[in-house]
């Protein structure tokens, strides 16, 4: 229970008129004194009893969209909350997500100020970050009066319902074939793409529903998707990389990145009748538009372009090629050093350190995406506009692939980020060309 | 009508204990100002305005006597809580009442004190104690309504 600026002022009054009666031994300074302390404690009195009401009354009963669900994915949740609220009150109610949720839409809270029996439906959206079996965190309640307010989080007596089960959005991908017997199903990059189909894949998050093949995935009870072979060119492939929203919601360099991005592509859509564009926030892959040539649907994917939530991070991990470099360089340097010297010890070690990460280290989901992005497209040069800044373990990734495939990359940097170390650091890369936008 | 009863009663009681009193100008004086604040100030700070002007009608008279000073500072509350909205149901009344009995309590303390220390100690006592009991009430409730029933 917290005091209201109006019992604080009467508060002050009170041990104003208190001291003038102690210092000038006055009992007329007194009384008034007596009479507003005694008021303070019977308003706390009243707003103790109003709050227990509330509180006892209270009822929650909380419905989800989906129960099982994918982790990222977004769920509707509505919460019906029963109360009964005594007079000259206000109660403000606030449905609280699930730890680690986002808001994705809607409003978290409700007011009442109706006195009586009364109910309110707490209706929005949220964004499921965390994974396992999740609960809800239950209700807030702020009570307030004039004199006084309060807040109290209900958490017991089944208010935390219903629990969601959440899967984990994969950070790694299984090794084709790496398992027992049944895993038939070859994975070709191919270097061609057009519209007959030459294979099938299982679905990998990020791949167009489109492709999927009902049949094979009804016979297999997973999800199977079509790959194609034919058309041959050069496409460009455009990879728009949009920054984390929880950590940094993004300034003027975003909507230049966007504005760029935007341009390039309807240019590529004017010459080349088709564009392939992959919007990507760090490791995550958030749409990909495959030889798309509908200049609406691309303008609509290029407006839809926000800063987003990842739930893959890489903490600037470095991929197999960066440390096998590394390895070979560490181990080189403790042939040169002097032997039993702390320069040889410490080279072995570091040298057998990335020997077991060079060991263990598997492909991630999103190097598997992005490469079967690279094939399906076969695109000839890959345009990355991003920030460039923080951890760039993703872009890394695309470029090593990229050069891989022998494809030239070209790199969009947005002015407000740009920098002369950090352009030489990006044109050292092996890259095509470095652009500032 | 029913509306100026309050203040007309503040008044008139003001006036009489202003009549007993040998700072009976003072009273007038004082009681002008809370006539001028009550028909001057509007707005959200209106009725603690009232009340801060009304305090020291009441001091001044509290000079004449307890009593009167006493009657004063119930009519006071009342009118400062119809002010805020309170006081419309029979609940509230009652509840009223009880306090009022409380303050009146006051009477035979302050005529059995001849100095202000005691007096100044217990109310410091009441209020220190009443905050304890409703900080222990809002505690025993989050203990008992915030148990998580996560897995």
């Amino acid at each position: 229970m917290r005091p209201t600026r109006c019992t604080r002022a009467i508060g002050a009054a009170v041990l104003v008129l208190l001291v003038f009666s102690l210092v000038f031994d006055d009992a007329a300074a007194y009384l008034p004194a007596a009479a507003l302390a005694f008021f303070l404690v019977y308003r706390g009195i009243l707003f103790d009893r109003s709050l227990r009401t509330v509180v006892g009354s209270l009822t929650v009963s909380r419905t989800a969209s989906r129960m099982i669900l994918r982790q990222g994915s977004t769920v509707d949740v509505t919460a019906r909350v029963a109360y009964h609220l005594p007079d000259h009150t206000t109660l403000t109610l606030r449905d609280r997500p699930p730890a680690g949720a986002i808001l994705a839409g809607g409003d978290l809270s409700h007011t009442a100020t109706e006195p009586g029996a009364g109910s309110a439906d707490v209706a929005y959206r949220m964004k499921v970050m965390t994974r396992g079996e999740i609960a809800f965190g239950g209700v807030g309640v702020t009570l307030a009066d004039r004199f006084f307010a309060a807040d109290i989080d209900l958490a017991g007596d089944g208010r935390t319902a219903p629990h969601l089960i959440v899967h984990p959005a994969g950070a790694f991908e299984k090794e084709a074939g790496s398992g027992s017997y049944g895993e038939a199903e070859h994975r070709t990059r191919s270097a061609v793409s057009g519209y007959t189909i030459h294979s099938f894949r299982e679905y990998a998050m990020g791949d167009d529903p489109r492709r999927i093949d009902w049949k094979l995935s009804a016979k297999h009870q997973k999800l199977f998707v079509k790959e194609y072979t034919g058309q041959q060119g050069d496409l460009p492939l455009i990879i728009v990389d949009m920054p984390e929203r929880t950590l940094d919601a993004g300034g003027a360099e975003v909507g230049r990145i966007v504005s760029a991005a935007s341009g390039a592509l309807e240019e590529a859509i004017g010459e080349y009748r088709s564009v392939s564009l992959l919007v990507i926030s760090g490791g995550n892959i958030i749409r990909f538009l495959e030889s798309e040539r509908d200049i609406h649907r691309v303008m609509a994917a290029a407006g839809a372009m926000e800063p987003t939530e990842r739930l893959v991070h890489f903490y600037y991990a470095r991929d197999k090629v960066g440390i096998r470099a590394k390895r070979s360089r560490v181990e080189r340097d403790r042939g040169i050093a002097a032997e039993e010297s702390p320069e040889r010890r410490f080279c072995a070690n570091l040298a057998e350190i990335y020997r077991s990460v060079q060991e263990e280290q598997t492909q991630t989901a999103f190097e598997l995406q992005v490469g079967r992005a690279m094939a399906s497209t076969n695109a000839g040069t890959v345009y990355i506009f991003s920030r460039f800044s923080g951890d760039c373990s993703h872009i890394w990734q695309i470029v090593t692939q990229a050069r891989r495939t022998q494809k030239d990359v070209h790199l969009r940097v947005p002015e407000e980020t740009a920098s002369p170390g950090m352009l030489r650091s990006l044109l050292h890369a092996g890259v095509a060309s470095v652009e500032v936008i | 009508m029913r509306e100026i009863i309050l203040p007309a009663g503040f008044v008139i009681g003001a006036l009489a204990a202003a009549a007993a009193s040998d700072i009976w100008y003072l009273t007038v004086i004082l009681l002008g100002a809370f006539v001028l604040t009550e028909r001057t100030v509007h707005g959200d700070g209106r009725s603690f305005s009232l009340l801060c002007a009304g305090e020291a009608v009441v001091v001044a008279a509290a000079a004449a006597g307890i009593a009167p000073a006493l009657l004063l500072q119930v009519i006071l509350l009342a009118y400062f809580l119809r002010l805020e909205g309170f006081l419309t149901a029979r609940a509230e009344a009652v509840g009223f009442l009880g306090l009022c009995g409380a303050v009146l309590l006051l009477y035979p303390m302050m005529l059995a004190s001849h100095h202000m220390l005691l007096p100044v100690l217990l109310i410091g006592a009441v209020l220190a104690g009443a905050y304890i009991a409703l900080w222990l009430s809002g505690h025993q409730l989050k203990t008992a309504y915030s148990g998580g029933d996560t897995p």
